[in-house]
């Protein structure tokens, strides 16, 4: 099933906080936990979720920094800030209520 | 033979040419590439078919700028040009601000005729200031190249300077008509320093229409250029010529005039050429 364009769009920003409220992560590594946790369902194009980040970051809902990883590459780390954890708890709030809805008229 | 780091290089230097002020972002997207490589090689596929699957899930250099340009809103006021050219224009504002009101309040100047002079140079240095973050762009494409990306910066920051130019303008030749009334019992007189102020308030429409409608880098800075010459001479032309017909002097060009003349005809010629054409060294 490939989901549309608009909802990829719209559950990028709550997947990628979500994401980083396990821990610090990276672009590769955000796009492999997405891809994992929906089985393959959601297909990101890679390049798509860089200029997210930026946005995230702008918003001061995240922060990055650059480290050598084990590997000896360096590599751009996010970690969620505390505005971030704010802003996914509202952001939870309303997939709560859409999937409610939804769920209630489909009757699941 | 495939070369990984080749192609690496290769991709670096094209999408710098894309994006020249995201060099952070770049250096990210790069990382990103080399995992994608590795993960790919790792699952059994040869260098070159990791590398094509990387790029092409990645996404093309040009799609990747057009999402980077979405975001450059904020980018006129990180470009070091801008940044600069806005400081010294802000730390201007703030000294001629602090010289009127000590004049004002010292009873040498009406408030009024503060007003008008704060108005009318914030408004005429604004041209100033944009034509010289288009010296910059010139000289920067002329010598090393140019991206889409930063035309539409260099677009935006026109169309804010035109903007912010239209209304100081504005404030000034009300001002100066309020004033004019209080000491003539008429509002507008005609002189040439009244004319001067509607010729740069016409020139802003007409760039900030230009602006919208001529997306060409070459045009918005042709058109800052002209810019410049049009303020110069609202601004210091009416002041030369009522002194030198107050004299009885016939003016002719003087030496710092002919230089700047030369100066322009330069850049005009530069902006002419194509993107790069004067760089020191070509990209293999």
């Amino acid at each position: 099933m490939e989901l549309t364009k608009d909802l990829i769009g719209a559950s990028a920003a709550p997947l990628i906080l979500s994401i980083l409220k396990e821990g610090e992560s990276y672009g590769y590594a955000l796009i492999q936990r997405v891809h994992e946790l929906s089985k393959g369902e959601i297909e990101w194009t890679d390049g798509m979720l860089y200029p997210v980040l930026h946005r995230l970051a702008e918003q001061k809902l995240i922060e990055s920094h650059w480290r050598t990883a084990e590997n000896g590459r360096r590599r751009k780390y996010y970690v969620l800030k505390p505005e971030g954890h704010q802003a996914l708890a509202v952001q939870r709030e309303q997939w709560r209520v859409v999937n409610l809805a939804l769920g209630q008229l489909w009757g699941t | 033979m495939f070369n990984l780091e080749n192609e690496i290089r290769h991709w670096h230097r094209s999408m710098l040419a894309r994006l020249p002020l995201h060099r952070d972002s770049i250096a990210e997207l790069e990382s990103h590439l080399r995992d994608a490589v590795q993960a790919n090689v790792q699952a059994g596929m040869s260098s070159r078919d990791a590398w094509t699957t990387a790029c092409s899930q990645l996404g093309s250099p040009d799609a990747l700028a057009a999402e980077y340009l979405k975001l450059s809103k904020c980018c006129v006021w990180h470009w070091l040009p801008a940044k600069t050219v806005l400081g010294v224009y802000g730390l201007m504002a703030i000294l001629l601000m602090a010289l009127l009101a000590s004049r004002v309040s010292s009873g040498k100047t009406e408030l009024l005729l503060a007003v008008h002079v704060l108005a009318i140079t914030l408004g005429y240095s604004a041209v100033f200031a944009v034509s010289a973050i288009t010296t910059w762009s010139i000289l920067s494409r002329a010598f090393s190249g140019w991206s889409h990306v930063e035309t539409e910066i260099l677009g935006r920051t026109i169309r804010a300077a035109a903007i912010a130019s239209l209304t100081m303008t504005a404030i000034g030749v009300m001002t100066g008509c309020l004033w004019n009334h209080g000491r003539t019992g008429i509002y507008w007189g005609g002189s040439l320093n009244e004319m001067s102020g509607l010729a740069v308030l016409f020139w802003n429409l007409l760039v900030l229409g230009l602006q919208a409608y001529q997306r060409d880098e070459r045009t918005r800075m042709l058109a800052s250029l002209t810019g410049a010459i049009v303020v110069a001479t609202c601004w210091f032309g009416t002041v030369l010529a009522q002194r030198a017909s107050d004299y009885g002097v016939s003016m002719t060009a003087s030496s710092p005039v002919i230089l700047a003349g030369v100066a322009l005809l330069a850049l005009v010629g530069m902006t002419l050429l194509p993107a790069g054409r004067l760089r020191f060294y070509k990209s293999a």
